[in-house]
């Protein structure tokens, strides 16, 4: 599975069971970057998706997912071992807003693409790929 | 700090003297938010300990469902007889956000405030004017009412985080979010101790932006008397070369000549001003700083 998430400039993820920020662009580049494959989110997510048509809605995203499919974390942290992930995609605000909860990657992953936007809300949103070494 | 004798400055009854902004709608509301729980218990809250805030009250924010407004207002409290700030209360809406960059502060002096600077602090300079209310949110200016003495610790690490949050979720979704920031001063103390920071977003009842924290009013590395403002090294950072240095003249606001062709800036009397042609010539009231941090460098003759 890929995973994408959306870190701070301290890697921060969530505050207070709320995502750190949002931003419109970044939505529709996730769109655009899962192309006919499926979606994972939880519920808490479907605001941000609703052009999107493959999401698939789950209390355990990370459980249900296959192979070559992604994932969309918002509030938990994970463990940035596990096998099952293939690659992580990191959308970065370029911004610092408080958290609680941090995604830390290993230096099992390295950064292979990076790419950067103006978002809606925020000056400049980097897209960073990360694969296994 | 914990044990002295708690005198928050709530302002439980407050007159407010900017309304900018606001609608008659909204009148009811702001007269409402104008106070703030009795039931925040400062003593309650732990000492600093790393971290630039901590949350209070289960991150639950005491506004009353008659203070939460759908119409954007702004009010500022009136200073204390001390010249003390109270609390700001907004509810922030894309109308009340700012189109242009911020102007001068330089000539508000908060109680509390020293110019002083540390080798290792960020900037250098240990104290900011801080905004309650952060200018990204609602566009203030220098409003003596809307500016604390505040370490650079706590603007940035602390207050900054939570006016970003408030800030793209207003822009992103065009609703409105609570947002309330009291100074607490602990009896007659110029400085604040931190400020207690309150933020609900209005239309979806707390479900995109929801949080309740005191920010601490402290620097890591320096040790503050709050009585007054004076501060020292407290040894605890090593690469503290210079100790403490007053600064004279980089703070103080003066006039300069801006060349915005060349991004420098002079004295006026410098003999470079008047060799600017006129379409490049503009005048700039504020600090050294502030000139610096708009993107101009000090001539190298007159070294403003």
């Amino acid at each position: 599975m890929y995973i994408i998430i959306c870190l701070d400039d301290n890697n921060g993820l969530a505050f207070n069971h709320r995502r750190q920020s949002q931003d419109r662009i970044v939505a529709e580049d996730i769109r655009k970057t899962v192309g006919e494959k499926k979606l994972w989110i939880t519920d808490y997510s479907r605001k941000l998706f609703q052009a999107v048509s493959n999401l698939e809605i789950s209390e355990n995203p990370k459980e249900e997912a296959k192979k070559g499919e992604y994932v969309f974390q918002e509030l938990e942290t994970l463990d940035t071992d596990d096998e099952q992930i293939e690659q992580f995609i990191i959308y970065r605000w370029n911004r610092v807003y408080p958290a609680d909860v941090s995604v830390e990657i290993g230096a099992e992953w390295k950064l292979t693409e990076t790419e950067e936007f103006p978002g809606f809300s925020h000056e400049k949103i980097t897209k960073e790929i990360y694969c296994r070494e | 700090m914990r044990a002295l004798a708690m005198v928050i400055c709530l302002a439980l009854t407050m007159q407010f003297a900017s309304g900018c902004g606001t609608t008659e709608s909204a009148q009811s509301t702001q007269e409402n938010a104008t106070t703030i729980a009795e039931t925040f218990d400062f003593a309650a809250v732990p000492a600093y300990d790393g971290k630039a805030y901590v949350a209070v009250n289960d991150n639950v924010p005491f506004f009353t469902e008659e203070e939460l407004s759908s119409a954007s207002y702004e009010t500022y409290g009136e200073l204390d007889p001390l010249g003390r700030c109270t609390v700001c209360v907004a509810s922030v809406g894309q109308d009340l956000m700012p189109a242009e960059e911020r102007g001068n502060i330089g000539a508000v002096k908060p109680t509390g405030w020293h110019t002083v600077k540390y080798d290792f602090v960020d900037g250098k300079y240990l104290y900011n004017r801080c905004h309650l209310i952060g200018y990204q949110l609602t566009g203030e200016n220098a409003n003596e009412k809307n500016l604390i003495t505040g370490t650079r610790y706590l603007n940035i690490e602390g207050m900054l985080p939570f006016e970003n949050m408030v800030a793209d979720y207003v822009k992103e979704t065009d609703q409105h979010v609570m947002y309330r920031v009291t100074p607490v001063f602990e009896g007659d103390n110029l400085l604040a101790a931190g400020v207690l920071m309150e933020g609900k977003s209005v239309e979806d009842n707390g479900e995109g932006v929801l949080f309740c924290v005191f920010a601490y009013n402290v620097q890591p590395g320096v040790s503050i008397d709050y009585a007054t403002g004076e501060s020292s090294a407290d040894g605890t950072i090593v690469n503290d070369t210079s100790a403490q240095e007053e600064t004279s003249q980089s703070e103080e606001t003066q006039t300069y000549v801006l060349n915005t062709n060349t991004h420098k800036f002079h004295k006026p009397g410098c003999y470079s001003v008047e060799k600017i042609k006129p379409e490049n010539y503009a005048e700039f009231t504020g600090t050294r700083e502030e000139a610096i941090a708009y993107g101009y460098d000090p001539c190298k003759n007159c070294n403003p």
